[in-house]
């Protein structure tokens, strides 16, 4: 297995292949220029990008690309699925938490202590119109939205795609979110550390699974300190705050990155309470959550991809 | 301040050696001591004294240009290990 890592989306990229080392070449260049492209047309961070020019269109029609189409649609498609546990439209409230800039300059400069946004906080998917003939999309008024992990799903699986073209297994990883095709040599399962949300440097346990995608929500990856208040960028659309769970992370594991993405985050949202009714939804989901003692919640099926307990990382 | 003593103590550890080459050539051709009751009288005889050869100027430049203060040594660096790390792992977290 060749392995190739890189930094983008404010993300650790890893791009994992075997095949001959000509053809990994090329296809780990060609997956890489694609993940830059993406993240060039997918952020909220920048003036120029795509999804900023959407944003600022809002209230008339806008003509986009089919890359951006395809994952507003799918963003619309879930929103509705998980009945607004996942939700697009919450830019405004992550910007009122203080994420108004990326992780890495909150990290490194902070955030403002007052809460600020110009925009209402107030879920508008229902109110998004898509029209597939002409790839165009219409954004209510005052409404803007962010596609974050979806679209990181979706990267990381379009460029799974286009590196298979290259390799005989791969597997791209966007700071943990991922997509695997086919399995590598001599194995029946792909091993995937499932980190401890309490202690970053530890896996809890190993993932044996299949090919497919896997996902993780957490808040207790990006926090910061706002005045007084801790924040996390996972926004309960219900209160439009960084959402309050009995759980620390959700793990999903799905046929696709962007399904396994929104369950990820719809089931952390609704924490023990909602995860029986909200994964029967979807019976060809697996997840697996992590309470703050450390404990493993999952539904049945998880215990079939968990395998070894205890990997420390120093 | 190094400088100047250092130049003090090269004058003295010569002019040393030469004070002492001087004695030790005096002494070589100095007459044989008598037995005790004798009367030590005058030598008319005129000794001749080995002048020791006059010994090569100090060149403090050259000193100095080799740096051999006594602090500072150089040293051949010791070969680089390399450690070989594991491959990467994929691993999902959230990010």
């Amino acid at each position: 297995m060749d392995y190739q890592q890189f930094r983008a989306m404010n993300s650790d990229i890893v791009l994992a292949a075997e095949g001959s080392q000509d053809d990994l070449t090329l296809g780990f260049k060609l997956a890489r220029d694609f993940i830059n492209a993406s993240e060039a047309r997918f952020t909220r961070f920048t003036d120029f990008s795509e999804l900023s020019c959407l944003n600022r269109t809002a209230g008339a029609w806008f003509q986009a690309s089919p890359e951006l189409f395809d994952v507003v649609r799918l963003a619309c498609e879930y929103a509705a699925e998980t009945e607004g546990l996942f939700d697009p439209t919450m830019l405004a409230a992550l910007e009122s938490a203080g994420y108004d800039k990326s992780m890495d300059e909150i990290r490194a400069y902070g955030v403002s202590a007052q809460p600020r946004s110009i925009y209402p906080i107030r879920s508008a998917f229902r109110a998004i119109q898509l029209d597939e003939p002409t790839q165009s999309i219409h954004l209510p008024l005052n409404t803007r939205i962010d596609l974050g992990g979806i679209a990181k799903g979706w990267i990381a699986e379009q460029a799974a795609l286009r590196l298979s073209e290259y390799a005989e297994a791969c597997a791209v990883s966007a700071g943990g979110d991922m997509f695997l095709i086919g399995l590598p040599s001599d194995e029946t399962s792909w091993a995937i550390g499932l980190e401890d949300p309490r202690l970053p440097d530890r896996d809890l346990t190993t993932l044996r699974v299949g090919p497919g995608a896997v996902a993780t929500s957490s808040i207790t990856k990006r926090r910061w300190q706002q005045g007084r208040r801790t924040q996390h960028h996972i926004i309960d659309p219900r209160t439009g705050l960084p959402t309050e769970t009995d759980w620390l992370s959700v793990s999903v594991i799905a046929p696709h990155a962007a399904l396994a993405e929104v369950y990820a985050k719809a089931l952390l949202i609704g924490g023990s309470r909602e995860a029986e009714r909200l994964a029967a939804r979807r019976p060809e989901i697996t997840y697996l959550a992590v309470d703050q003692s450390g404990q493993l919640w999952g539904s049945a099926r998880a215990e079939e991809v968990i395998n070894v307990i205890g990997v420390e990382y120093v | 301040m190094d400088k100047y003593q250092r130049k003090l103590r090269m004058l003295i550890a010569a002019g040393s050696t030469v004070g002492f080459l001087g004695g030790w050539a005096l002494l070589a051709h100095a007459g044989k001591p008598v037995a005790s009751g004798t009367v030590d009288t005058p030598s008319d005889t005129v000794t001749t004294i080995s002048i020791p050869s006059k010994l090569p100027p100090i060149d403090f430049n050259s000193l100095e240009a080799t740096g051999n203060s006594g602090s500072t040594q150089s040293f051949v660096p010791p070969p680089v290990t390399f450690q070989s790390f594991s491959r990467p792992r994929l691993r999902t977290g959230g990010s």
